[in-house]
């Protein structure tokens, strides 16, 4: 086969009729120092807003897989909750008998959550644990929640943090319970979820009342019986499963404020750094910029030359930032299994976006200095 | 669109009518060109000699589609370059002109090679035809072996000889050299002397170099001697007041010849 018109060809080809000395790029790489700093400095802030905002979409994260496993169309809730860890137990038996006599409501599941100190080896470990007590036939992927009597599974991020495998004993009261599973079944950075069986459960914690009814809809069901649900349960809210994981996401929301001054401080210093490198850089080259007006550059090439450092850098920082934080994605769970952290591609577009900001404000000040350039000065031995 | 390099009517390249230059406004004011007329053929090269002050180098930067006559006109390859717009100034200067400057003025980051190819990248010409052109001019100028040499580890006489052929990359009708030899010692004095007579007479280019030094009289077709911006034609000619003006020149400089 001829590899005469082979498309990789054709592209080098091109580049190659098209090839510019790289001017933005000499300016530059000529004083080392500052462009290490401003790369620096953008890869610091872009680093910085993708941790920050993969720790918040972590906890997010582990809170939708949580209650992706449960069973249940509609949730009930107690009005006016704000998450699902700190909320109170108040759905009785007699509530679900009541819920379950609906028409529509096909089973309601109940579930039971609570902090419990733990002792490993003698040493207190603190679980948030869970237990579902179905009210009808669970899916295999919901029967994950509902491990046998006398067993637990645990959050591997706390499986980690204590050192605990599965076949280990953990006992609550004189209770033993045994490691039955390791994975990802909640960590929400106060906490570390872990799963009984609801007789446990029961057992442990003197007959409790429900946190949540987790109801399983006939099929045609609707507000109607969602209506009917809320006016038998008193002070109670009903949700759909979104709107539960909105409910059950909120107390996340209390970490934004941080994060967003954590995301100003960190995109002030990237704009700072860059800014300073952009700006000395067409500053201490002013006169080149004189002397490529007389040599007849367009002022738009001129411009295109400041808007190419400003971008060779922060794109570079940019890469190194997204570079390290996937780094540190991976090995964060090792370091400190409490944090959990997941990064998007919408995050990663964000910092893009964010980093495009930098670009243009980082080369805004440079441009107009360029802009006023007389290139008679150059004449001006 | 301007139109190719082929020379104005009757070969005149450069036509300058009644160039004024007024710096400044009432008892401040100074007139650094005050209505000077010049007409430039093609291969021909002019000297403007004059003392400080004289309004040598604001008429060649006035002449050179950089600075905004006060009043009067500039016509180069036939066309009023005074009337034209802004926005249409760097074309006239990338096309048409070349510039050749006292202290250089090569872009410190990029190489003698890539200074060249640069000019040539700002007219347009790109890729592998940038580079081989850049190449052979470097090579013309006898600057082969420094081709990737940044400009801080060149001689003044090699650092003249990039800006020459960066100044003549574009193939321009006209060549203006603002005081082309004052940092340079004799010998590479004297080349750069042989050069810029080379682009004329060899390249078929006008010249015209704005300069103290009196070696270039040599090389010169008319000496016009500038002062408080204007020609004086009235006692002594031109070339003998430059010879009588004190030089640019290194004092062990002697009369070069350029045979």
């Amino acid at each position: 086969m001829s590899t005469a018109n082979h498309p990789l060809q054709s592209v080098l080809r091109l580049t190659r009729a098209r090839y510019e000395v790289p001017i933005a790029r000499r300016n530059l790489l000529a004083d080392k120092v500052k462009f290490l700093a401003a790369l620096g400095g953008v890869t610091l802030a872009v680093l910085l807003i993708l941790v920050v905002q993969s720790l918040y979409q972590g906890i997010k994260h582990e809170y939708a897989s949580f209650i992706d496993t449960l069973p249940g169309d509609a949730f009930v809730a107690q009005r006016g909750i704000s998450g699902i860890v700190f909320s109170n137990p108040f759905l009785t038996r007699t509530n679900t008998a009541e819920v379950a006599s609906i028409p529509g409501v096909k089973a309601v599941h109940r579930l039971y959550g609570r902090m419990a100190s733990f002792q490993v080896e003698g040493k207190e470990v603190s679980v948030y644990v869970w237990a579902v007590a179905p009210g009808g036939v669970l899916t295999p992927e919901q029967e994950r929640t509902f491990p046998r009597r006398g067993t637990i599974i645990i959050d591997r991020s706390l499986a980690v943090r204590e050192g605990l495998s599965p076949g280990d004993v953990m006992q609550y009261g004189g209770n033993p319970f045994v490691v039955a599973g390791v994975g990802p079944v909640g960590n929400i950075l106060v906490a570390q979820f872990g799963l009984i069986h609801p007789d446990d459960y029961a057992l442990l914690f003197a007959n409790p009342s429900a946190k949540f009814f987790l109801v399983s809809l006939e099929p045609g069901a609707g507000a109607d019986t969602l209506a009917a649900i809320a006016r038998r349960v008193p002070a109670s809210s009903v949700y759909s499963r979104e709107q539960f994981l909105s409910v059950a996401q909120e107390p996340v929301g209390d970490f934004l404020p941080i994060i967003r001054v954590v995301v100003v401080l960190s995109v002030i210093v990237g704009l700072a750094l860059l800014s300073l490198m952009v700006y000395s850089a067409t500053i201490e080259r002013a006169r080149e910029y004189g002397i490529m007006k007389v040599l007849g550059a367009s002022s738009w090439r001129l411009y295109g030359i400041v808007l190419s450092q400003s971008a060779l850098i922060a794109l570079a920082g940019f890469g190194a930032g997204v570079g390290l934080a996937l780094g540190f994605n991976r090995v964060a769970g090792d370091i400190a299994p409490e944090f959990v952290t997941y990064i998007r591609w919408q995050d990663i577009l964000a910092a893009l976006g964010v980093t495009v900001g930098m670009t243009l404000a980082a080369a805004y000040l440079p441009i107009n200095r360029v802009a006023r350039v007389d290139p008679a000065s150059v004449f001006r031995a | 669109m301007l139109e190719s390099n082929a020379g104005g009517k009757d070969g005149v390249i450069l036509e300058a009518r009644g160039l004024t230059k007024v710096f400044g406004s009432g008892a401040a004011t100074v007139r650094a060109v005050d209505g000077v007329d010049l007409t430039v053929s093609r291969g021909e090269i002019v000297l403007i000699a004059g003392p400080s002050g004289a309004g040598k180098t604001t008429l060649l930067t006035m002449i050179g589609a950089v600075l905004r006559p006060t009043s009067g006109s500039v016509r180069i390859n036939g066309h009023d370059i005074t009337s034209m717009k802004e926005s249409q100034l760097p074309r006239v200067r990338r096309h048409w002109l070349g510039f050749v400057f006292q202290t250089f003025s090569l872009l410190e980051s990029l190489s003698a090679l890539e200074n060249v190819e640069a000019a040539l990248n700002f007219a347009g010409v790109r890729g592998r035809a940038a580079r081989e052109r850049a190449k052979r001019l470097l090579l013309d100028m006898g600057m082969g072996n420094r081709l990737h040499f940044m400009p801080r580890v060149l001689s003044g006489g090699e650092r003249q000889r990039v800006a020459i052929a960066r100044a003549v990359a574009n193939d321009p009708l006209l060549v203006l050299a603002d005081e082309p030899t004052a940092n340079l010692d004799s010998k590479h004095g004297h080349d750069v002397v042989v050069l810029l007579r080379d682009i004329a007479k060899k390249q078929d280019r006008s010249v015209v170099i704005v300069s103290h030094d009196h070696r270039i009289r040599e090389v010169a077709d008319r000496v016009l001697w500038l002062e408080d911006g204007r020609f004086k034609d009235a006692g002594a000619p031109a070339a003998e007041r430059l010879a009588a003006a004190p030089s640019a020149a290194p004092p062990d400089d002697q009369a070069i010849s350029l045979g």
